[in-house]
């Protein structure tokens, strides 16, 4: 249950609070859900990204990141678990 | 001997998490689809939404500043300075197109009155230093048009546009270059945006620039963006760098004029060494 919620309002807060606070709900969205920040990062730039305002989608590829931070760091703790 | 198999469980590193994700993904996906195909549609979806995050942020202004009297009236005192600041800029932005067109010929090419589009989106919310506004090319918004705040402030520039809706990218977009002038003897300069209204711009030491010069932007004249609030320079080096402060504060931007003032084929061209 705590899982949609945070999404949730990860995606709500790109509508109402500042950009640093989004990316702080998108971190914390990353460690129920990998691949959230990765939506998050490409709803945003769908919002706001507008042709000569960044070379490149910064979001997009940011959220793309952290969603490999995340996925590495699920499988890291995984093996671990797996290995004790 | 039959083995059993069992399934290792772990509340932390449950699949549902990565389905959610999928899941959330694949409507992202859906809604980029709807943005490239249908870009006034994707933007009438999310307005209201947008239009609601507004109106909230206006509603706990005034709930909050109706707690106490002396709340209220610094409220009230705070619009008064806004609302004064805006007048300000706007006479002293007229001084300077008096004096410029005084130095010409004769009066002319002020732009018309423009098209007034209200705001839907704004820094912070907004991570480009871009403005969402409610109006497209339906109603005489087209690529290229100039953005102008209260006084006549030059904002930015229309780089999309859609039939309801369209976004403008500031002048002031971090690492955006655009050419101006700076100070009573209108220096050349190349503004460099910094995000948040803010810019840089490096010139020579001995253009003896000063802290409180005004830093304008071509338009009708030169119109101004902001003001030098510091000057940083290494002994050794013969430039100095300012430090450029805006002139109106890109977080509270409720509605903006647009005009096609050729903004947008100036900001093709290097930075200009003529005067306005």
């Amino acid at each position: 249950m705590t899982r949609p919620l945070i999404i949730s309002f990860a995606f709500v807060s790109l509508f109402f609070f500042p950009f640093s606070f989004w990316m702080m709900a998108a971190l914390a969205a990353a460690v129920s859900a990998p691949l959230a920040p990765f939506a998050i990062g490409i709803f945003a730039d769908l919002l706001y990204y507008a042709p000569h305002a960044s070379v490149v989608p910064l979001y997009t590829c940011g959220g793309a990141v952290l969603a490999l931070v995340s996925f590495a760091l699920r499988k890291f703790i995984e093996t671990n678990i797996i290995s004790s | 001997m039959k083995k059993t198999f069992l399934a290792r469980r772990n509340a932390l590193l449950s699949p549902s998490g990565l389905t959610a994700g999928t899941v959330v993904l694949l409507v992202v996906l859906a809604c980029g689809a709807v943005r490239f195909v249908a870009p006034n549609v994707f933007l009438t979806v999310f307005a209201p939404v947008l239009r609601t995050g507004n109106a909230l942020a206006l509603r706990t202004e005034s709930f909050v500043s109706g707690f106490q009297n002396a709340q209220m009236l610094a409220a009230a005192n705070e619009r008064l300075t806004s609302e004064n600041a805006a007048l300000s800029l706007q006479n002293r932005m007229l001084t300077e197109q008096v004096s410029d067109f005084s130095a010409l010929a004769g009066p002319g090419d002020l732009p018309s009155a423009g098209v007034v589009a209200g705001v839907l989106a704004r820094p912070p919310e907004s991570p480009y230093d871009t403005l969402i506004i409610s109006r497209g090319t339906n109603g005489g918004v087209t690529l290229g048009m100039e953005a102008f705040g209260a006084g006549g402030t030059p904002l930015g520039i229309v780089t999309e546009t859609s039939a309801s809706f369209a976004r403008v990218t500031l002048f002031s977009t971090s690492g955006r270059h655009s050419s101006g002038w700076v100070g009573k003897n209108r220096v050349p300069v190349t503004l460099v945006g910094q995000g948040a209204g803010a810019f840089t711009a490096t010139i020579p030491k001995a253009a003896n620039t000063s802290v409180g010069d005004g830093v304008f932007l071509p338009g009708p004249g030169a119109l101004l963006i902001g003001t030098v609030t510091a000057l940083e320079s290494d002994p050794s080096s013969p430039a100095v760098t300012l430090l450029i402060h805006p002139a109106l504060n890109p977080f509270s931007i409720p509605w903006v004029t647009l005009a096609d003032t050729g903004a947008a084929f100036v900001q093709t061209l290097t930075a200009s060494s003529t005067k306005p």
